[in-house]
């Protein structure tokens, strides 16, 4: 296991990433379907769940991912794999997302309980397989949750939220003692309430109080500027954004923000996969206004609705792209940045 | 007087987990074209059924056949081109928006046809013509203006015309050659807040004409707003007085409770959303038969349907069942006694 000192930590400049899921290898998704039948015991499962990761990690290390994540390999879902994991949360039957995709959305029907470690072990076997210096955890965002939950049972969404944020809090807390140095909190449902933006920011505080590792956050198909005013006001280190899926559309937005910017340049909704020049062009265009030393690449959102080969080769695609300005930028001195836990970068 | 009060079913019914595999092999090949037909047309039926079985016989086609309230109809439209996944309001719900990049005009399509099935799959359930009213929901031109990634028409107005006039009534005059006699128009973007002031006035100016092209073919028009407060439009209202107008009552911080909105806007035909599609909490039967009981006594009115108030994509099907089936028990309970 490779153990890394905070401040030791450097990253090449733009440093390339992952949201966080990756496409379930084939095998994988027959084995689940065969233990779900009583075919393979659960012992079995954890097996085929760490190949998997170990698959999919070198998938990401071939393409050259800086900064990998072990693909989600073990949720079938952001919100049902925590509210699996919680007291109080019960299922009723799968709800659609878009087109034929569903998931199965958690109600909560009595008060919430945190039973102890979530995503720790996910971490730890992560660190043990992963070559690289830093890797990814991510993990759903209490505003998220309580959003894409029914609540049968707290007085308001609000006090939903705040109760699962002192759960989330307490989980990234136990990450940051297993020695996890990067932790993304996920928050795609955080625009989609502007009159909750201002309670909402609180809870994602609340779930972030107190950690002294590097926080990102990630906030997809939303309404950017909606989010814009609260900036400053998020304790984050990064805003991870999506930007590839509405053509770039929107980059003024990012006008005055004084975090790192996770600036997604794949689109994870298209089969079609984006060219070096593109990502390329597209970073530039991102570079007039965010300073490529607050600037980490990634795809849009997580991959796994892609098919594999096609998520391969778009990471494929990405890391080229990223290349090509690192070497523009490498011509002016600026080849590596550190791993920041500060919620600032200007 | 007192008005009549009927439930009903407004728009989608969830895609239950058998559908959602027939949909599943369809796409990826593994089903033929008939085989997928004849799986549509037997959930369709298991729908009709239930709806026949709790007393509901005001209904839509669950539109099974639809990814949400744009498409397919987008991909039967020239000058669109189907773009990205965008949010559907506040939901955790996503459809492929429409890019236009050229004139608006609707081309060949099914929907008609898919329409004339509906009707024959419920006229085997229920019976006769008269003993049912089979809706066809469509997207109202302001909302489809507003989900519209505009790259062609120079004005925002010329865009929501057309979307009246070259897509929505011609379809609907296909519609009424195959039987249609209702169609249901879905406006959230009317009463959603992001929605500008002028377009929402533009918005129900078209409204109108919709409306009053679609009398001129014999057609009914239901009018459904939800995930909005219908006060916001509420001097507008008149322009829709012909048609049966759709209250969300599960609006936050809703100024005036659905009976004194029906009595301030002069309301006759209303379309109660009693029944919330958002939740899985299931509505109190004590409390969906008062609010019937209290808009139906409003000097005025006089039609009061009572159903869902969005969509009914964002609940699972086992709790959408669950609550049909109460609203359906509440609902004969009030005309028997």
């Amino acid at each position: 296991m490779i153990t890394v000192v905070w401040k030791e930590v450097e990253l090449p400049v733009l440093p390339t990433t992952v949201i966080g899921s990756y496409p379930r290898p084939k095998w994988l998704r027959e084995f689940i379907k065969g233990f779900r039948a009583g075919r393979y015991k659960e012992k079995h499962l954890k097996e085929a769940f760490d190949d998997a990761v170990i698959t999919v990690v070198r998938d990401q290390e071939v393409a050259g991912v800086d900064i990998p994540s072990d693909g989600e390999m073990r949720r079938d879902e952001m919100v049902e794999y925590f509210a699996e994991r919680i007291e109080g949360f019960k299922f009723y039957g799968p709800v659609r997302v878009w087109g034929n995709h569903y998931f199965r959305k958690p109600a909560v029907v009595g008060p919430l309980r945190y039973r102890g470690p979530m995503v720790v072990d996910e971490y730890l076997f992560l660190r043990s397989v992963a070559k690289a210096k830093v890797v990814k955890v991510t993990i759903t965002g209490p505003y998220t949750i309580a959003d894409w939950s029914f609540n049968e049972y707290y007085r308001s969404k609000e006090e939903l939220a705040s109760e699962l944020a002192k759960i989330i809090n307490a989980e990234i807390k136990k990450l940051e003692e297993a020695g996890a140095l990067y932790v993304q909190v996920d928050e795609p449902a955080l625009t989609t309430h502007p009159d909750e933006m201002d309670w909402a920011v609180d809870v994602i505080n609340e779930a972030v109080k107190g950690v002294g590792i590097k926080v990102g956050l990630h906030v997809c198909y939303s309404n950017y500027r909606v989010l814009k005013p609260y900036f400053d006001r998020l304790k984050v280190s990064q805003l991870a954004l999506e930007f590839a899926n509405r053509g770039f559309r929107d980059l003024n937005i990012l006008k005055g923000l004084n975090k790192e910017l996770g600036f997604g340049v794949i689109d994870v909704h298209n089969r079609r996969v984006e060219s070096p020049e593109e990502v390329a062009r597209a970073i530039r265009k991102v570079m007039k206004i965010i300073d490529p030393k607050c600037l980490y690449i990634n795809p849009d959102c997580g991959l796994k609705l892609l098919p594999r080969e096609i998520a391969r080769e778009k990471l494929k695609s990405m890391v080229e792209g990223v290349k090509l300005v690192r070497k523009e930028l490498a011509r002016k001195g600026i080849e590596s940045i550190p791993l920041r836990k500060e919620v600032t970068c200007q | 007087m007192v008005a009549s009060i009927r439930a009903c079913m407004n728009g989608s019914y969830p895609r239950g987990a058998g559908l959602a595999r027939l949909y599943s092999r369809y796409l990826s090949g593994k089903l033929s074209e008939d085989r997928f037909e004849e799986g549509i047309r037997e959930y369709m039926k298991k729908l009709f059924n239930l709806l026949s079985d709790v007393g509901i016989n005001v209904f839509t086609d669950g539109m099974l056949r639809w990814d949400d309230i744009y498409n397919p109809l987008i991909r039967f439209v020239d000058g669109v081109e189907v773009d990205g996944l965008v949010r559907f309001y506040d939901n955790n719900f996503f459809f492929r928006a429409p890019k236009v990049r050229g004139e608006l005009s609707i081309k060949e399509n099914p929907i008609p046809k898919w329409f004339s099935e509906a009707l024959s799959v419920a006229e085997d359930v229920f019976g006769s013509r008269d003993s049912f009213m089979l809706k066809q929901p469509l997207p109202g031109p302001l909302t489809l203006a507003e989900a519209s990634i505009n790259e062609y028409y120079r004005s925002y107005w010329s865009l929501l015309t057309d979307w009246r006039s070259k897509v929505l009534e011609p379809l609907i005059k296909e519609l009424g050659k195959v039987g249609a006699k209702v169609v249901e128009i879905h406006e959230p973007s009317l009463v959603w807040g992001g929605t500008k002031k002028t377009r929402v006035v533009a918005g129900v100016k078209e409204l109108g004409k919709l409306i009053k092209y679609c009398k001129s073919l014999g057609i009914d028009v239901w009018v459904i707003t939800y995930f909005g407060y219908l006060g916001r439009v509420g001097k507008y209202l008149s322009e829709l007085s012909e048609a049966v107008v759709g209250i969300d009552c599960f609006v936050k911080g809703a100024k005036k409770t659905p009976q004194r909105l029906v009595r301030d806007y002069g309301i006759k035909r209303v379309m109660l959303g009693a029944v919330d599609s958002r939740n899985t909490l299931m509505e109190k039967p004590k409390e969906l038969s008062k609010l019937a009981k209290a808009v139906a006594r409003v000097s005025g009115v006089e039609e009061v349907y009572v159903g869902n108030n969005a969509p009914m994509d964002f609940i699972p099907e086992v709790v959408a069942a669950r609550k049909l089936r109460r609203l359906g028990r509440v609902i004969s309970g009030l005309s028997k006694g």
